[in-house]
């Protein structure tokens, strides 16, 4: 049981990334390769905060949001300049740069030592530390993200972003700033991945560089376009099936010399049949 | 939603039924960690990715002590089975693994992981458990005392860094060392133990950093070269880093003191390949003195597998590892607690194909590095 709870907070924790991420690329169009940054950003924020002041995990996550909103906001302001591919690119580009300062900005980050022995979040002198609890609290915050999310993408700011995602040319045409709506929805989503990476960084209890590498950022990928773009439902799911179909592989009984081999196979590809046979994503209502 | 939403919600309730079927089949495998007539143990490494090539000889010495285990009598007369989990040397994977290994196969130990970032994640997972994991090949100094559930039977990182820098100084006189560091966790933890040391003795220090996906090495070597130390330290996180060194400062012309850590001069490839290269350098290894213990597992391992045992200080660590936790089993029974306080109480001078063990209070191995010097090809250790 505590080892489906552990899952579930994964699930929580992806779900949350998947959906701030889909606002970016399902609801705006913008093929976004930096979201691992800004999750990164969170959690180091939080960590940093937590080992080193000891301040309590939720003014910690705030720390975090803010942190990530700022960066995102700096990144924001040149991104929101580029288009289509060009876009993907740089955003590319953002990813690889945070996580150099990750991993060279020792005396703050610890580098590739990484922070071990982040605390679990306390309130009111309770403390999350049982994983049944955390769980709860993970899935409040998912719900919380998922209401966040619908009520954006059914305002009318998530209709011109609609529209901006199917021709941003029209719409410019109509005196809307897009560049002002990119930078916008670009900032929401940051500050949404931040509160993941917080709630990683107090549940693993240790993060190094090597959890926000442009690997994670491709993983966050999969997984919005998995579930299906422009769905929010779609997005929590797409961070189901990823996070549960690797951990059911272990199960499978292969044997014990090729195991960990025909798992990363297996996995991969069914990867590449869902998306042969299912390109719009599990419940996806736009292609890319 | 719109158009395409019904599709997607059968897609979505499969999904679901996956889910829950398959909750419903882990829970009915609920069976504890010691049935009848078998002991299950946990094992945490990197199978696949990039630092597979510690995690696989360490899963192929742990296949050979098993069989030897259980050909013997097995553990307390049970049979030993061991679960082999791979955490690809990232902490989320290591926390899933010893999750999966704590929680659903209910085992009281885990040997691992590979590294200290999956050991770093796994160690809360099985403090939670109350199950022991013991780590023949982590080696963050940031480990030290994480839990009283861990402990290692191999020394620290800190160990290869004092026993380089006390070398230096004080044996060859080098009062000015270049470093050229790996960005892994690994190599940064030699650095800085040996920066703390050296320092200390009175010694300077330039530092040069790459990222391990980097391959030109000469504008770093250019830069270093300039700077005229009197020796290099080349604390790198995998031997062919340290061979792309190597064949780079040949071609630039370069041969300064050389200092290796263990990845190097624990690896007989590198060390065959640039045999004139490195004739005279120095290098921290932990002391493998041919025992015959060592010496049959090498053998064994080369008739099982048709290769050479890779990363044969880390390897054999592990291979002990599985011996002191069947010695726990067989003192204080099949019990995570009670193992993890028999692993730090009651190692003394144990023989093992790693040479002899002594684990203290801390968890930590304490017979550390020793100084190896290469000679025609071969490291040797230094008196």
């Amino acid at each position: 049981m505590e080892y489906l709870i552990h899952i579930a907070i994964l699930v929580c924790i992806y779900g949350i990334l998947g959906l701030s991420l889909n606002l970016v690329i399902g609801e705006a169009g913008l093929l976004n390769v930096t979201q691992a940054a800004f999750y990164g950003m969170g959690a180091y924020g939080a960590a940093l905060l937590i080992t080193n002041y000891d301040i309590n995990f939720f003014l910690a996550l705030l720390g975090g949001i803010i942190i990530s909103a700022f960066g995102s906001l700096l990144i924001g302001l040149v991104l929101s300049r580029f288009r289509g591919d060009f876009y993907a690119l740089g955003s590319f580009g953002f990813n690889v740069i945070v996580w150099s300062i990750m991993l060279n900005w020792q005396d703050v980050t610890h580098g590739p030592l990484g922070i071990p022995g982040i605390a679990r979040p306390a309130l009111f002198g309770f403390t999350f530390s049982e994983n049944l609890t955390f769980l709860i609290l993970a899935a409040v915050f998912l719900a919380l993200v998922y209401g966040i999310s619908t009520f954006i993408t059914k305002s009318s700011f998530g209709r011109v972003l609609k529209a901006l995602r199917e021709d941003e040319e029209a719409i410019s045409v109509f005196g809307y700033a897009t560049s002002y709506y990119k930078l916008v929805t670009f900032v929401i989503s940051a500050s949404l991945a931040a509160i993941a990476g917080a709630l990683f960084a107090s549940y693993i209890t240790f993060i190094d560089p090597s959890s926000f590498s442009l690997n994670e950022s491709i993983f966050l990928l999969s997984i919005v376009i998995l579930g299906g773009l422009g769905s929010s439902r779609g997005a929590v799911m797409g961070a189901l099936f990823l996070i549960v179909l690797p951990e059911a592989l272990r199960f499978v009984g292969f044997p014990p010399d090729v195991a960990a081999q025909m798992r990363q196979m297996v996995y991969g590809l069914i990867l590449i049949l869902l998306m042969l046979y299912r390109p719009q994503g599990l419940m996806g209502t736009f292609r890319m | 939603m719109e158009e395409g939403s019904n599709k997607g919600w059968i897609w979505g309730i499969v999904v679901l039924l996956v889910v829950v079927l398959g909750g419903w089949w882990v829970l009915g495998q609920k069976t504890p960690g010691a049935s009848a007539d078998t002991i299950k143990i946990g094992f945490i490494g990197a199978l696949t990715g990039d630092a597979a090539d510690y995690g696989e000889p360490q899963k192929n010495v742990l296949v050979l002590a098993a069989k030897d285990i259980n050909d013997h009598g097995g553990i307390a007369g049970k049979q030993v089975e061991i679960i082999y989990e791979d955490a690809k040397c990232k902490g989320p994977d290591g926390a899933n693994a010893a999750s999966k290994l704590v929680n659903v196969d209910k085992v009281q130990v885990i040997l691992g992981g590979s590294c200290s970032g999956e050991t770093l994640a796994a160690v809360p997972v099985a403090e939670a458990g109350k199950v022991a994991i013991i780590t023949g090949s982590a080696t963050s100094p940031a480990l030290i005392n994480k839990s009283p559930y861990f402990f290692r039977d191999y020394p620290n990182d800190s160990s290869q860094g004092v026993v380089l820098a006390d070398q230096a100084y004080t044996k060859e006189g080098w009062k000015k060392v270049a470093v050229i560091q790996e960005q892994t966790d690994y190599a940064l933890g030699i650095f800085q133990a040996f920066e703390a040391r050296y320092k200390q003795l009175g010694g300077t220090i330039v530092k040069e950093e790459f990222a391990s996906n980097i391959s030109d090495f000469r504008s770093v070597l250019a830069k270093l070269k300039a700077d005229k130390p009197d020796a290099v330290l080349v604390s790198v996180q995998t031997a062919a880093s340290a061979q792309r060194i190597f064949d780079q400062m040949q071609k630039l012309g370069w041969k300064p003191k050389l200092m290796l850590n263990d990845v190097t001069i624990g690896d007989p490839a590198t060390l065959t390949k640039f045999k004139d290269f490195l004739e005279g350098d120095i290098g921290a290894n932990f002391n493998l003195n041919d025992t015959p213990k060592f010496v049959a597992l090498r053998d064994a391992y080369k008739a099982a597998y048709g290769k050479d045992m890779g990363y044969p200080t880390y390897s054999t660590a592990v291979y002990d590892s599985l011996y002191l936790i069947k010695e726990a089993i067989e003192a204080v029974g099949y019990d995570g607690t009670k193992i993890a306080a028999w692993g730090r109480s009651s190692v003394k001078n144990w023989e093992g194909a790693s040479g002899s063990i002594t684990i203290g209070p801390d968890g930590e191995r304490q017979s550390g590095d020793s100084i190896f010097q290469v000679k025609n090809g071969t490291a040797v250790l230094v008196q």
